[in-house]
């Protein structure tokens, strides 16, 4: 009797090794690509959380339609939410935005992603000079080739 | 019975030749067999040990950014109702102000502070009492495992408070708005 495997063997024997190896593989990219999407979902929900809060601040009338695709958050110099960002000095000087060079490794981050902010504004009046701007905070980014994003709304009074 | 082959003669005899062929491998055979092994084993072992620190970076990470998320919404939740920010405040020429503490007043009038020790990588929270008593730091910190933090004043009103978090590649913004001010 001759010994070994014949070619019907191997290949049966691969396809057996294929079918178990290739979940195990998959299982690993999507399980760290799940993770990926969480973190920077998370922050995509602070980012729109910011803008909210800053709304607080800006007088009634200055709140403004942003179109999409929005403002980049990476590179703005001056933008009324997110730059300048810090400034350790005590004065005007030492205001730090989010660039390559003032915060490389944020700007990295943003800039991977592509994070941008756009606001939907409506008015509502109440007749009586009493108005509301229903604000839609859009946080978009690009992950994978794909575009995403996140809103959420805001009502503000204008008293 | 069987004949078993010791010698060179014996063993290249007919009999022990045919025995060679149907059982067994040559030295070359195993030679190539344990290379092709090795190479396959070496490329997915590879693998599988890249995925694994690919894994634990990435984890390392998510836990980064849950911290950081945590550790706002611990401070957001009281710098919202405070009544006064104390330190950091709004530059004389009106720009923004930065601190990696923050010093405000609460409704009962005590003195609260979270602030980073770059040391420890940690934010810790101080409560300074009104009246009577000592400071007394939090026995647990706020939240662990941060290069680096920013408590910034916003407005000119002081009322709007920027906090920039970051640690082990994760990211936080956020921003809280005072209530009461």
């Amino acid at each position: 009797m001759k010994k070994g495997l014949s070619l019907t063997e191997i290949l049966i024997a691969m396809s057996i090794a294929i079918t178990i190896l290739v979940p195990v593989v998959s299982m690993f990219s999507t399980a760290g690509r799940t993770v990926q999407k969480s973190i920077v979902f998370s922050f995509s929900t602070g980012l729109a959380r910011r803008i909210s809060q800053h709304l607080m601040v800006v007088p009634f009338d200055e709140i403004q339609e942003i179109p999409l695709p929005g403002v980049s958050l990476c590179n703005s110099i001056e933008d009324p939410f997110f730059n300048p960002l810090i400034n350790f000095s005590t004065s005007k000087t030492g205001q730090e935005s989010i660039t390559q060079t003032d915060l490389p490794d944020f700007f990295k981050f943003l800039a991977l992603y592509d994070f941008r902010y756009a606001l939907s504004v409506s008015n509502v009046s109440f007749g009586d000079g009493d108005e509301i701007k229903s604000v839609a905070i859009i946080i978009t980014w690009r992950e994978n080739g794909k575009d995403m994003l996140y809103q959420t709304h805001v009502y503000i009074p204008s008293m | 019975m069987e004949r078993i082959c010791f010698t060179r003669r014996m063993y290249t005899s007919p009999q022990c030749k045919k025995k060679r062929k149907t059982y067994g491998f040559t030295l070359v055979e195993l030679i190539v067999g344990l290379c092709i092994f090795s190479l396959i084993g070496g490329i997915v072992g590879h693998w599988f040990f890249m995925q694994r620190s690919y894994q634990q970076k990435i984890l390392e990470k998510s836990d980064a950014q849950q911290r950081i998320r945590r550790s706002c919404w611990k401070m957001i939740q009281e710098l919202r109702t405070a009544r006064t920010i104390l330190s950091p405040r709004v530059n004389p020429d009106n720009s923004i102000h930065s601190d990696d503490k923050i010093f405000f007043k609460n409704f009962s009038g005590d003195i609260v502070c979270f602030y980073f020790v770059p040391k420890e990588n940690l934010i810790r929270r101080c409560l300074i009492p009104n009246g009577p008593g000592s400071p007394v730091v939090d026995k647990n910190p706020i939240g662990e495992g941060f290069s680096q933090v920013a408590f910034t004043a916003q407005d000119i009103g002081n009322r709007l408070v920027g906090i920039y978090l970051e640690g082990n590649g994760a990211f936080g913004l956020e921003s809280v708005y005072l209530m009461n001010e």
